[in-house]
């Protein structure tokens, strides 16, 4: 793909299902676009390997996360559509603030330099 | 719970969740190739680059479905199915192994389910473990006896003045003429006080208890049995308050016991069936003698009071209650009372058929072993495809489990069978709560012995294949690993077993030795062609009506053709338990010198009847006709009686005084008769004195009667004229005294007979297993045996060198086995009569006999071994 693999970091255990029912969120979409979505918005920092992104998909629409239902793309093709169920918008909420949270503290201990700037 | 619901809906429609699944990756696919096309790349190029980026198909399905979350379901699905198939490819194994788990899991159900309803379960009485059985402890001159009774006196005293004690009921066996109606019975009832239903905490099903307090006045109240409820008033609720006539008199009835209940038996040999009547005890007291230690008693502590505590009070309290000296009680639990003569043998009959399942699941282990090591291609092959130690044990597992629960399921269907012709041959005084019945406790206990059986013939196996692999990763060679170890681990197994087999084997020998022993003594008495059977008449008869009356029955049977004697005896012989015990005085010096009144059993009998059973007169003379109530009062004794109170003097011409008042007349001894085993066969003679029933007469007694054609023919003809001269006397239990004797070996021999049918099983099994380790020896070593052979090597010493394999393991079996059973046998101690727990020749016997069928299991393989074709052996390298 993008001739620069190096620039390309893995992903983080568990963040995955975070990004899934994050590109959901706006509206329901397939497996494909969910990864191309992914990968594009984090400009193309974050590769999302098809054989992890099918599992989670199931996992999350086991767990009652999302849900699923088979309808025409926009060329027309059956294709498995993934929308956000209220359950996963409450686990989405709350997965989001303590990541938010989180990556707040990763950015004050690795850069310190930020805090005493102001 | 809404998701694992959501599970199982896909794990039903499995089938099109993998389409969906195929049909969605499909999709990714095209949309994949669609945008590679896009991006402008030449379509062979685009398409090969969209399948790479899919990555392996295969692990994503696999990961796809793990997240279905069933998959350890369908790998042990797959694992079950997998272990099915494996069993079907090798029959005679399975059957094998599927038919010896049967018997060795079925032998453990069946002998679980006695233990279940004999040890288990609680007594069916409220908090049954504040429930005593009291019994008195006498000391006569230094000697200290326990009986299991006590006399009402005592009862009544305790009663009253004991602070440790929340009450306590007293109760005796007896068996007595009933009319309900016109329907004549003679039915074993109780004679009870109103404080035992209390004691025992028993809800009447309907109806009300006795009414009077203790146990001091007569009343016509009886309660009868449900079972006595159903048959006799069809359960009809207006059975309370009709009336009855017992033992010749009018009783109302006031209660009905519950279906469940079951009355206590402190002592297990009492009586075997269940009575259907408890009536008040008062009315029996004065006859039977409140002084007489002969009642039953049955206690509950007081919460908090411990059975010493109250032990010592009862001994405090006895000097007060009774002028006999050296009297206390002792307090064992009832529960541990009524079953503490069969604990010990039951559990061991249990442990013996645990070893016999050990030995079965042993073989199992040793074939798998064996199979194992001819799978390790396969094992290899499969860790090659990424396969984890974890899922290959996992696999082994659930294929011994899977011959464990058919061996289980099969073995609880023989036990189940099994239970009816247990209870047939079970004791009859086998303490049982309920029934013996393969319950839920003991389907519980047979569904743990599975999955411990499954662990311990498969753990091994599974566990040494997987982890042997990677030691030798490239031995795909069918024979190679495991080699010497492991034939030496097999080899020790199977040494166990033999040892573990001639244990269990000496353990039946000496058991059926014992019954052997006890069943060839010589009881003293004659056992072939002497009929008996009991007779009893109202207690209103008086004496003398009820003397003429037997007196007529006994000389009318001794007119029936085919008779040649008859005599009557209060018990008849043998006679385990029942009893006459009453103090007497000896008149003369040698009262004075033992101070208290001793006791000993008395029976009341008549001429002729030493004659009809054979005992012979040591000397003076026996009973005759003339001994009647106006003749001088007379007593003949046993030697033992002799012994014990005159020692080297003669008795005869002493006198002795017999019953509790001390005034009562002087009896001279005329007679002196050799000691029987009247008491059973195992049992020593006990000092008793016989006294004519003409000058002693009691309500109720047996007829012993000699004949000279079969017994059982004249039966009729005995009850044709005895119901003719009155037919208000009920006759029962006519039994010829050789099968009285058989009955009181059947605990013997319900034990011998268990032990001897695992022992037999284990042998066999033993045996199986060596032929099994011996044959996968030499198949093993086929190709070494072909080229010794190619090599010159002669047959003989083929078949000797495989012999010794299997010889060699047999004796370092049996030299454990024997010291196993050395040590091993002070558990038998008890158990056995006039035989040694190390008899050497039950022990010789049962070291040949393993021997000799172990030496024929290895003959068959070395036998085999010789005959082998040195060319087909080499090619089959």
């Amino acid at each position: 793909m993008s001739g620069k693999p190096t620039s390309r970091v893995e992903l983080l255990q568990g963040t995955l299902d975070l990004l899934i029912l994050q590109t959901l969120l706006p509206a329901p979409s397939h497996g494909h676009a969910v990864a191309k979505h992914i990968q594009r918005t984090s400009e193309d920092l974050l590769q999302v390997e098809t054989g992890s992104l099918y599992p989670a998909l199931h996992r999350l629409e086991a767990r009652g996360w999302i849900g699923a239902s088979w309808e025409l793309s926009d060329k027309g093709k059956r294709a498995k559509y993934y929308r956000l169920t209220p359950l996963g918008r409450k686990h989405l909420t709350a997965e989001q603030s303590k990541w938010q949270t989180f990556s707040r503290a990763m950015q004050l201990i690795l850069n310190p330099a930020d805090q005493e700037a102001p | 719970m809404t998701s694992w619901f959501r599970k199982l809906g896909w794990l039903l429609r499995r089938r099109s969740k993998e389409k969906e699944l195929s049909d969605e990756l499909r999709f990714h696919l095209e949309e994949e190739l669609e945008r590679r096309k896009a991006e402008g790349l030449p379509a062979e190029q685009a398409r090969w680059m969209a399948r790479r980026d899919l990555g392996s198909v295969a692990s994503l399905r696999e990961d796809t479905r793990a997240a279905w979350g069933w998959t350890t379901l369908e790998q042990f699905g797959q694992d079950v199915r997998y272990a099915l198939r494996t069993m079907a490819s090798n029959r005679p194994f399975t059957l094998l192994a599927i038919v010896s788990l049967a018997l060795g899991i079925g032998a453990t159900t069946a002998i679980f389910s006695v233990v279940n309803a004999v040890l288990l379960r609680p007594l069916p009485y409220r908090a049954p473990a504040q429930l005593v059985a009291v019994s008195s402890v006498s000391r006569q001159g230094g000697t200290i006896r326990t009986y299991p009774t006590v006399s009402l006196n005592e009862v009544e005293g305790w009663r009253q003045l004991s602070g440790s004690l929340e009450s306590i009921g007293s109760f005796v066996f007896t068996a007595l003429p009933v009319s309900i109606g016109d329907q004549s019975m003679y039915l074993a009832a109780i004679g009870a006080d109103q404080e035992l239903l209390k004691t025992l905490g028993v809800d009447l099903a309907m109806g009300q208890n006795f009414s009077n307090a203790g146990s001091a006045h007569k009343e016509a109240s009886v309660i009868i049995s449900h079972k006595l409820w159903a048959e006799a008033f069809h359960g009809d609720p207006a059975a309370i308050g009709h009336a009855m006539v017992m033992d010749g008199q009018f009783y109302t009835v006031t209660g009905v016991l519950p279906a469940s209940f079951q009355f206590p038996r402190p002592d297990a040999s009492y009586f075997a069936e269940d009575p259907d009547i408890l009536f008040p005890v008062a009315n029996i007291a004065d006859n039977w003698g409140r002084d007489s230690a002969q009642w039953f008693s049955i206690a509950r502590l007081k919460a908090g009071t411990s059975a010493v505590q109250a032990e010592s009070e009862l001994k405090s309290l006895t000097p007060r209650i009774t002028k006999q000296d050296g009297l206390s009680a002792r307090l064992p639990a009832l529960d541990a009372e009524t079953t503490s003569a069969v604990r010990s043998p039951l559990l061991l009959l249990l442990g013996i058929s645990v070893m016999l399942l050990l030995i079965a699941c042993t073989n199992i282990m040793n074939l798998l072993f064996s199979r194992a090591t001819t799978r390790g291609r396969e094992m290899a092959i499969r860790k090659a495809a990424g396969a984890t130690n974890q899922r290959l044990v996992r696999q082994m597992l659930t294929e011994s489990a899977c011959l464990t629960a058919l061996g289980g399921m099969l073995g609880i269907g023989l036990a189940w069978s099994a239970v009816g012709s247990l209870v047939t041959i079970s004791p009859a005084h086998l303490p049982v709560i309920g029934r013996i019945s393969i319950d839920p406790t003991v389907t519980g206990f047979t569904f743990l012995v599975c999955a411990g059986a499954a662990l311990w013939a498969g753990l091994f196996p599974a566990v040494h294949t997987s982890l042997k692999q990677e030691n030798a990763p490239g031995s795909l060679g069918s024979r190679t690993f495991g080699g010497r170890m492991l034939a030496r681990f097999q080899q020790s197994l199977t040494v166990a077993q033999v040892a573990l087999g001639l244990g269990l084997l000496a353990t039946a020998g000496l058991l059926t030795h014992s019954l052997l022993r006890l069943s060839s003594v010589d009881p003293g008495f004659q056992t072939e062609g002497v009929l008996g059977f009991e007779l009893s008449v109202p207690s209103d008869h008086t004496s003398t009506r009820t003397s003429q009356l037997f007196h007529v029955m006994l000389e009318d049977t001794r007119s029936i053709p085919g008779v040649v004697s008859a005599g009557w005896i209060t018990n008849l012989p043998p006679e385990t338990r029942q009893g006459m015990f009453m103090p007497f005085s000896i008149v003369g010096p040698e009262a004075q010198a033992t101070g208290t009144r001793p006791r000993c059993n008395f029976q009341v009998t008549s001429e002729d009847y030493f004659k009809t059973v054979g005992v012979p007169l040591v000397k003076g003379r026996d009973l005759t006709s003339a001994d009647t109530a106006g003749a001088p009062p007379v007593v003949i004794v046993n030697e033992t009686f002799a012994r014990q109170y005159f020692g080297a003097l003669d008795p005869l011409g002493r006198s002795i005084v017999v019953g509790f008042d001390p005034k009562d007349a002087t009896r001279q001894i005329v007679g002196v008769i050799r000691d029987t085993h009247d008491r059973g066969l195992g049992a020593k003679s006990i000092p008793t004195a016989y006294l004519p029933y003409g000058q002693f007469p009691r309500w109720y007694g047996s007829i012993a009667v000699r004949t000279s054609v079969a017994p059982e023919t004249i039966i009729s003809e005995i009850r044709k004229r005895l119901t003719r001269i009155d037919s208000s006397v009920p006759l029962k239990d006519f039994t010829t005294i050789g099968a009285r004797i058989e009955k009181t070996l059947g605990s013997q021999r319900f034990y011998a007979l268990l032990a001897g049918a695992c022992a037999l099983m284990a042998v066999l099994f033993v045996t199986l297993g060596l032929y099994g380790v011996v044959s996968f020896w030499v198949s093993r070593r086929t190709p070494e045996i072909g080229v010794r052979m190619a090599l010159g090597a002669p047959r003989h010493s083929i078949l000797r060198g495989v012999l010794w394999q299997g010889l060699r393991m047999a004796l370092l079996g049996v030299t454990g086995g024997l010291a196993l059973s050395l040590a091993a046998s002070r558990i038998l101690t008890n158990l056995l009569f006039e035989v040694k727990p190390n008899d050497p020749t039950t022990l010789v016997f049962a070291a040949g006999l393993v021997l000799a069928v172990t030496l024929a299991a290895s003959y068959i393989p070395a036998w085999r071994a010789s005959r082998v074709d040195p060319m087909v052996a080499l090619r089959h390298e």
